[in-house]
């Protein structure tokens, strides 16, 4: 399997606050990724650098393609928050070729169903060599949940990498190869023995944190 | 994206409120009418033009894209310099055909302004105009740049208003071409309007300064961190 992303030795901080510090990651074409980590871990930094976004401090970004005199094609998103609320949600798809007959604006809508646009419009097509999501499921109620894990596989299968970062263990559980759980601005396999209690940890700490 | 696909990309996420698009429409209006029952008068409405467009280019860039909304454009581009140039282009482009209505206008009315607003001094008080409000509202919030701008003319004309004066731009000294620059690069509208003639040179200069910094904005465009920022 080739590998689609390649992160190395990558830091990157803002302002006095280290947010990476030497962070290594690969995804190679046809597995998915789980990112997972506290609230204010690093994750969205990370998806966005993974993007090309955001510019690291040190380190090197690389990506490669399926097509192999082309840059790779990424899909990234970043979740409904970064949808413009003021655009008609007909003309928005139809930028991408998605046809939803709504004469709504984005800010009309929940959050959940602005979501689920997102993705629709995302996840449309077939043609990527890396995609990106960040916290995916949020607000998508238990059949539309389905249908993105349902879409995450398809990507898969059509030889796409995926990188997902969530704090649903129980929906990454569906889709992911593996794990990576960033902590002090590292990412580290879980798959090592020792770091399943930690995770564990983390994840009921999230949780009760997001009940409160 | 291709380049069709970005500047549709740009126009469909409305960089210019509707309200400040149907102030251009009524200044365009007015404009051909005053032109059309005096021809000498187009300048008043190609002034007018020229303020609104000190607000309708500054339409921000950096903070709707650290919000996220140019994502789908930018995440993966091989750089951000075509897409940042179409964000100005679309930035600009409602203040510049609202331009060409009303040159056109004048020019078919026979006004003698008409050449010049078209390819000539007032034309590079447009271009001025369109590089400057755009380059410094990059990384401000939409018209942001325009009020600074007005401010700071407003400032000028209370505090030092010889300044503005033509008379006192052209006056004599070993900078005299650098003062009619900069003079022009923060006075555009002294290109408007029956002022005693400035040195081409000097108009040359400012529209080339003003072409430098858009192209400094756009190159810098590159290297900036476009991390997400909260709306709220």
């Amino acid at each position: 399997m080739k590998t689609r992303l390649e992160l190395a030795a990558v830091t990157k901080a803002f302002g006095r606050r280290q947010v990476l510090n030497q962070a290594w990651l690969q995804v190679r074409s046809g597995e998915t990724v789980g990112l997972i980590g506290a609230n204010g871990a690093g994750k969205t930094t990370l998806l966005r650098i993974a993007a090309g976004l955001v510019l690291p401090d040190g380190g090197s970004v690389r990506w490669s393609s399926m097509l192999d005199e082309r840059r790779a094609r990424i899909r990234y998103y970043g979740g409904e928050m970064t949808l413009p609320l003021s655009v008609p949600i007909r003309r928005w798809t139809s930028l991408f070729d998605v046809a939803i007959d709504d004469r709504r604006r984005l800010g009309q809508l929940s959050r959940g169903t602005r979501q689920l646009v997102g993705l629709r419009v995302l996840l449309s097509g077939t043609e990527a060599d890396l995609v990106l999501l960040d916290e995916p499921w949020e607000g998508l109620d238990p059949e539309w949940s389905a249908w993105l894990t349902r879409e995450v596989r398809r990507w898969r299968a059509g030889g796409a990498a995926v990188l997902i970062s969530s704090h649903r263990l129980h929906d990454l559980d569906t889709v992911c190869t593996r794990y990576l759980l960033l902590e002090d601005g590292r990412c580290q396999s879980v798959t090592d023995r020792d770091l399943r209690p930690r995770v564990d940890q983390l994840m009921h700490a999230v949780t009760r944190r997001g009940r409160a | 994206m291709n380049h069709v696909a970005t500047a549709r990309f740009f126009a469909t996420l409305s960089l210019h409120p509707p309200y400040t698009l149907l102030i251009l429409v009524a200044i365009v209006g007015i404009g051909i009418w005053t032109t059309s029952t005096s021809p000498s008068e187009l300048d008043s409405g190609l002034g007018m033009l020229l303020f609104a467009q000190m607000f309708l280019a500054s339409s921000g860039f950096l903070v709707r894209a650290r919000r996220g909304h140019f994502d789908p454009l930018l995440a993966g581009a091989d750089n951000r310099t075509g897409p940042v140039a179409w964000h100005w282009v679309v930035s600009v482009a409602p203040g510049v055909v609202g331009w060409m209505c009303l040159a056109g206008a004048g020019y078919f009315q026979g006004s003698p302004m008409a050449v010049s607003a078209l390819v000539g001094g007032r034309a590079a008080a447009l271009f001025i105009v369109s590089a400057l409000a755009w380059a410094a509202g990059f990384g401000l919030t939409r018209g942001a740049a325009g009020v600074a701008w007005v401010a700071v003319l407003f400032g000028l004309l209370i505090g030092r208003a010889d300044l503005l004066s033509p008379s006192s731009a052209l006056a004599a000294s070993g900078w005299t071409g650098l003062r009619h620059t900069a003079t022009l690069v923060v006075c555009p509208f002294l290109l408007i309007g029956s002022h005693p003639a400035l040195a081409p040179e000097a108009i040359f200069a400012a529209a080339l300064s003003s072409a430098v910094l858009l192209l400094i904005v756009l190159r810098l465009s590159d290297g900036l961190d476009l991390y997400l920022v909260d709306r709220a």
